[in-house]
């Protein structure tokens, strides 16, 4: 189906959204992508069910920040990050990411965004356990069409620099809670992304372990200047953030530099 | 310390040029990867690809028993042609015997047959030299030979020459009895016995496949002249006559006309009259019947295999869910979670599939060894049995695939 590039919209729609990923966003090392939200709100179900996660909340995040967000469970955390990271679209308000608005983007092209532009970390690791360390790292490249060989050099590569050198050929279950949360941030880094949202990363780890993956995050912040948002529970954690964000019942309580 | 690992290459470091080509390389990345995935074997997908590895082995034992016997019969009949004709008269203990005269005068008449040869067929069992055969003992005259093209490999055949006398040109089974009994093969003027007849053998016939329609095994057979039948069987006349049908005559026609004259010059005798072209065509009916009932055999199974896939592919997009929701999180697109997931019940069906293929194959050369028939595989068994794979794969795959598609990754990531 070779067609003529300017004969297909959905192409062409494609073509402009990278090219003002590209714009919005540095080459990884050179700076990460602003993010700009404009009350937004997020309402789940309806009538008696009805429930509203966020509620007309507005912040904005400067490219290259190192961003903590608290706030007491069901507040509207995981809520707030799933639309930062379009895996979710708001119910109301605006998100511009990089300079671009994403209200009206389709699911495919939010998932070309995910994939360029978003990496993930999630508290309860999410590797594929049937998969070496290497492979669960190298996933994402998949969907960028890289040839196997290729992508286990990437991640060889990034899992020697978050410390699992010796570790490439572990499963998940042979591996400790903080080098599994370690493979998973060298998964969320593979693709080079300019955004890396973690949710409660250090959740499920010691307060030890939780330093030495927190120590993983800011150099990913310093060295490449990759936009980073956590949530996190954890004040200790929140103190190496230089901006602490407070969510309470789905709006901004609190948001100021770390004491 | 610098993160080089992450700087090292520089620009995007993978195929960033959108288009056909990069999205051939995704979908190429994601069938090699749903390759990786299926090796987490379970019991249950075991026994799916067992369903259709057996419906598989049912159509494609069906295709190749069918054409290795279309092939057999095929082969048969190209060796005496398509206008073979055999006239057997039925028993008519009432009636007159049809003498070896008005048989041959069937050619002559005008009803549609042109060369005949008469026969008389009688079973009994041959002494020589202390051993003792089964035979069968046919009296003919020369047209036999001719018509059906078989000769003397040592010796001579019988001639109307020989009157009623008693020679015999034996067939190679019964030479090779004889052989084995004395030490050494029989010559022209030893003497073989069937009954109170005792012949002298002139000749030996070469080695002569069964025809199907006379079904004489002349290997097996003494020929003696048409003279001497009366002299070696315990009736009188002409048990069956073979003969060629006369170019662009119609069969039916045909048949009934030498009915007739059968009826006429027996005093009310009958005869079944047989074209080779019309016992091809009831092979060739059967063999689709046949075919037929185990391609719905087949069938069935394929579908009792397919619902086991696609069983298996529902629990699997459940059991996954959490999986999906990461590929969804780092990037993949609905269609191409369906895509992983269609590719895993293709490779599941595919592998059923190669599995009943070879046994199939391996049922159909069994049978064809068994049956005594040289075994042809079909030239459609490969195709087809790809063919069903990929039926079978996509039909039943698509439904798990589009309900793992349609995972909302948030939900899915939840899941966990
Ligand atoms: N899919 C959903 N359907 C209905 N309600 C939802 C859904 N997701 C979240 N909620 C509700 O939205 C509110 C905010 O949820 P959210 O998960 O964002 O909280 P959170 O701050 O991440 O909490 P925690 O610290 O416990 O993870 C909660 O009241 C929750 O019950
Ligand atoms: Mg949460």
């Amino acid at each position: 189906m070779l067609m003529p590039h300017t004969a297909d919209p959905v192409r062409e729609r494609q073509m402009e959204t990278s090219a003002a990923v590209r714009e919005g966003r540095a080459e990884p090392g050179r700076g990460g992508i602003a993010l700009r939200l404009e009350g937004i709100s997020k309402v789940y179900g309806a009538g008696q069910r009805r429930v509203t996660a966020l509620d007309n909340l507005t912040l904005s995040i400067g490219a290259g920040q190192l961003t903590a967000i608290m706030g007491s469970s069901g507040s509207g955390k995981t809520t707030l990050l799933n639309i930062m990271g379009l895996l979710d679209a708001a119910s109301a308000g605006s998100y511009h990411m990089g300079g671009r608005e994403t209200a009206r983007l389709s699911s495919d092209e939010m998932a070309i965004l995910r994939k360029r532009s978003i990496g993930f970390v999630f508290q309860s690791f999410n590797l594929l356990p049937r998969l070496t360390a290497l492979d669960n790292a190298a996933l994402p490249l998949i969907y960028h069409g890289l040839p196997r060989r290729r992508r286990r050099e990437r991640a060889a590569r990034l899992l020697q620099h978050v410390g699992l050198a010796d570790h490439l050929g572990h499963t998940p279950a042979q591996l400790s809670g903080g080098q599994c949360q370690r493979v998973a941030i060298a998964r969320a880094l593979i693709a080079r992304p300019a955004l890396l949202l973690a949710d409660e990363p250090t959740g499920a780890l010691d307060s030890l372990t939780a330093s030495e993956i927190l120590r993983q995050f800011s150099r990913v912040n310093d060295e490449f200047g990759v936009t980073v948002v956590i949530i996190t529970h954890d004040p200790l954690v929140a103190d190496h953030c230089r901006r602490r964000v407070t969510v309470r019942d789905g709006a901004i309580l609190a948001d100021g530099a770390t004491p | 310390m610098m993160f080089t690992a992450f700087g090292a290459e520089h620009g995007p470091g993978m195929p960033s040029h959108r288009g056909p080509h990069m999205a051939l390389a995704v979908l190429r990345e994601i069938l090699r990867d749903s390759i990786g995935n299926l090796g987490a074997g379970r019991s249950r997908t075991i026994l799916s690809v067992i369903g259709i590895a057996i419906g598989t082995a049912a159509v494609i034992a069906m295709l190749e028993i069918g054409h290795t016997a279309r092939q057999h019969a095929i082969r048969l009949y190209e060796a005496i042609g398509v206008d073979f004709v055999l006239v057997r008269l039925d028993a008519n203990r009432a009636g007159a015997p049809l003498g070896f005269a008005a048989a041959r005068h069937l050619a002559d008449a005008g009803l549609g047959l042109d060369a005949v040869a008469p026969l008389a067929v009688g079973h009994g069992q041959a002494v020589s030299a202390g051993t003792q055969v089964p035979v069968s003992l046919v009296a003919a005259g020369p047209e036999l030979f001719t018509l059906t093209e078989m000769a003397a490999a040592t010796g001579r055949v019988v001639t109307e020459r020989d009157g009623p006398a008693l020679f015999a040109v034996v067939g190679t089974d019964i030479a090779g009895a004889i052989t084995r009994s004395t030490g050494r093969p029989p010559v022209v003027g030893d003497h073989i016995r069937a009954g109170s007849a005792v012949m002298t053998i002139v000749g030996r016939l070469a080695e002569t496949p069964i025809n199907p329609l006379i079904g004489i095994q002349f290997d097996r057979a003494a020929v003696v002249p048409a003279s001497a039948a009366r002299r070696v069987m315990p009736f009188d006349g002409v048990t069956q006559i073979i003969g060629r049908l006369t170019p662009g005559f119609d069969s039916e026609r045909m048949s009934e006309r030498v009915r007739a004259y059968v009826h006429r010059h027996t005093r009310g005798g009958d005869a079944t009259v047989m074209v080779s072209a019309e016992l091809i065509e009831n092979v060739e009916k059967q063999m689709r019947i046949y075919q037929i009932l185990l391609l719905a055999i087949g069938s069935v199974s394929l579908v009792v295999g397919g619902i086991g896939i696609m069983n298996v592919m529902l629990m699997s997009a459940l059991e996954r869910r959490a999986e999906i929701g990461l590929r969804r999180a780092i990037g993949a697109r609905a269609g191409e979670i369906r895509a992983m997931f269609l590719a895993e019940s293709v490779m599941l069906s595919t592998f059923g599939s190669a599995c009943g293929l070879i046994l199939g194959m391996a049922i159909g050369y069994v049978f064809a060894r068994l049956s005594g028939w040289q075994f042809v595989v079909a030239p459609s068994a490969v195709p087809l049995g790809i063919g069903m794979a990929l039926v079978v794969g996509l039909f039943f795959g698509s439904y798990p695939a589009a309900r793992a598609a349609a995972v909302s990754p948030i939900e899915a990531l939840r899941a966990t």
